[in-house]
């Protein structure tokens, strides 16, 4: 494991939970407010225009990028990052989206503290989204390396995001290692399945009422992601969806408004299941009630 | 001296060899005094990040194992 670094980075222009102009609903993450329930991927887009267009459309409280060996000219010809940089900064300065590296692609605790070093360097950010796979096939983090990962990751500072299951032991145990929020997943990375494990899931919730909790992965529809927040999910994010969709564009602005309408919901209160009908107009001084 | 960048093997016949004149040499915008000129990138040696300011005091031996990481898209 790396050594403690020296410094951590503390560069966020967003205001902080105390701050007067933050909403009443602001999402505040270890004390700092994130500027959206909708947090997106910056990847597989058909152009770098096309994922500017996308993330103005969705505005996003999080855009995740990520690190990987590169040549000297690939870093140098980096269009997609020299597009998405410029649009951060402008973001930032308006208190809006931030960005959140991740360790994608790490499979042992060791490769995700390294990377995450990395990452804190190259994007002058302390958060990282915390991957850690166990299984190649089916993506599912390795929750024995991803705790240890984040123990690590704490104690030197970061602000861990750790990418999990729906295992309400591993998320308790994530938090409890300082973790100031757990995103499990509803599914799949790149499913588009939606929230698989409804029942699982609202158990975490239930259990965890004062988590944040944000559903990371697996869901392909609009739809899926204001159930997500209907349910009490904090945000969600998520890439594919929206940069496979034919119109990217289009699709991040669908989420924008799911994810409102979801917490919106949420926050209105929805209404008890029943097994059987219920008359929705009165039927009192119907005149001709149950007359044969 | 064998050095490894990136996975790749390199062979330095020359005198000691520091960190930024093996940056500068594969072409990264690294100058031999380690004035770094490329903000997005990131040097590790054998696992560990290695800060900027000190590319040109850290000298390299042989077997090292270099990775330079830039940004990429994520999700």
């Amino acid at each position: 494991m790396s050594d403690t670094p020296s410094h951590t980075y503390d560069r966020s222009s967003t205001a902080l939970a105390s701050d007067e102009s933050a909403s009443s609903d602001a999402l505040v993450i270890d004390g700092e407010v994130i500027a959206g329930r909708l947090w997106l991927g910056s990847s597989m887009y058909r152009s770098p225009d096309c994922m500017l267009q996308a993330l103005d459309a969705g505005q996003p409280g999080f855009v995740t990028a990520s690190a990987r060996r590169q040549t000297a000219r690939q870093i140098t010809d980096n269009g997609y990052w020299g597009c998405l940089e410029q649009w951060l900064g402008q973001s930032q300065q308006q208190g809006k989206a931030r960005i959140l590296p991740n360790t994608a692609g790490c499979n042992s605790a060791s490769e995700a503290v390294l990377l995450a070093n990395m990452t804190r360097e190259l994007f002058e950010t302390d958060w990282i989204k915390l991957e850690v796979i166990g299984d190649d096939y089916t993506l599912q983090p390795d929750p024995f390396e991803l705790l240890e990962a984040a123990r690590e990751l704490n104690r030197q500072g970061f602000k861990v995001l750790p990418y999990c299951t729906e295992d309400l032991v591993l998320c308790q145990k994530l938090l409890d290692v300082g973790c100031p929020a757990v995103m499990p997943w509803g599914a799949p990375i790149g499913t588009g399945r939606g929230l698989q494990n409804i029942a699982g899931l609202m158990t975490l919730r239930e259990r965890l009422q004062d988590a944040v909790i944000v559903i990371d992965a697996g869901l392909g529809k609009p739809s899926q992601a204001a159930q997500a927040l209907e349910l009490g999910f904090d945000a969600v994010l998520l890439n594919t969806a929206v940069a496979h969709s034919p119109d990217p564009v289009a699709m991040a602005k669908a989420f924008a408004g799911a994810v409102e309408a979801g917490r919106t919901a949420h926050i209105a209160g929805l209404m008890a299941e029943r097994d059987s009908a219920q008359a929705s107009t009165p039927v009192l001084d119907m005149p001709f009630w149950h007359q044969k | 001296m064998n050095i490894y960048i990136n996975g790749e093997r390199r062979i330095h016949d020359g005198e000691a060899l520091s960190l930024a004149q093996l940056l500068s040499a594969e072409g990264y915008a690294v100058s031999d005094d380690g004035e770094v000129k490329a903000a997005r990138m990131v040097a590790a040696l054998n696992g560990s990040v290695i800060s900027k300011t000190s590319y040109v005091s850290t000298t390299l031996s042989e077997g090292d194992r270099v990775d330079v990481v830039g940004v990429i898209t994520g999700g």
